[in-house]
């Protein structure tokens, strides 16, 4: 039986996150805080959904690692976020103050890619929770 | 019919789950796909983001975020981004 609840989470969340990195939301009031720079509070919100998208993540592998057992590739992926995400989140930062302080070709260039690698580790992430939520993870016996 | 850790499984996993948009939701309900970001909206992202930054690599010590085996799965790792161990202070 299929169990659409986690599938349409998932994608409540895809497309959060794709709004987010794609910058597809509407003008920046002039006077708030960014002062109209979209990239600026793109890669603030970014940053801050994916840390929290990741934190479900390697609780969810955390809490059912017993049962992923089944599915190695779900647990290697989660040691190497759990291993590299801090550095990955140190970079954005300090790619987000050089483009605020420098908003140059090359600092914007540079803080694209951080947040590029970091959506390419959410993009896994959801994918993993998708494919290995409760519709799979509790029959891997099942044919 | 599930067993009991399948039944944990999808209790632990919706949870889970349940969480993240409940906290996501705030974020993503900012977002105006046609419409301006307000000030106060900007402000909510600028708060958000200061908070994890304060936090530094604190924000990892999280039992769930300590490794417990040897992973390893090719996760692009970045090169171009100078500077990667400090965490600079906001430019003046």
């Amino acid at each position: 039986m299929k169990q659409t609840r986690p599938f349409l989470f998932a994608l409540t969340l895809w497309i959060g996150a794709l709004v987010l990195f794609t910058g597809c939301f509407g003008k920046l009031a002039d006077n708030g805080a960014y002062r109209g720079d979209k990239l600026l509070y793109s890669a603030d919100a970014s940053i801050v959904a994916s840390k929290q998208i990741l934190d479900v993540f390697v609780s969810w592998e955390r809490d059912n690692e017993a049962i992923l057992k089944s599915f190695p590739q779900v647990h290697a992926f989660a040691d190497d976020v759990r291993a590299k995400a801090p550095a990955w989140f140190r970079q954005a930062y300090v790619a987000r103050d050089l483009y605020k302080s420098d908003p140059s070709q090359a600092n914007q260039s540079a803080l694209n890619t951080i947040l590029r690698v970091i959506k390419g580790a959410l993009t896994e992430a959801l994918q993993y929770l998708t494919n290995y939520g409760p519709q799979t993870v509790p029959t891997p016996t099942t044919p | 019919m599930p067993s009991n850790s399948s039944a944990t499984t999808v209790i632990s996993t919706a949870l889970a789950l349940i969480d993240l948009v409940d906290r996501m939701l705030p974020v993503i309900q900012g977002l105006h796909l046609a419409g301006d970001v307000s000030v106060e909206e900007q402000q909510k992202v600028l708060d958000a983001y200061n908070a994890l930054r304060t936090k530094g690599d604190a924000a990892f010590s999280d039992p769930a975020w300590q490794i417990s085996g040897t992973g390893g799965s090719p996760v692009e790792t970045p090169e171009a981004v100078p500077t990667p161990e400090a965490e600079a202070p906001p430019a003046p």
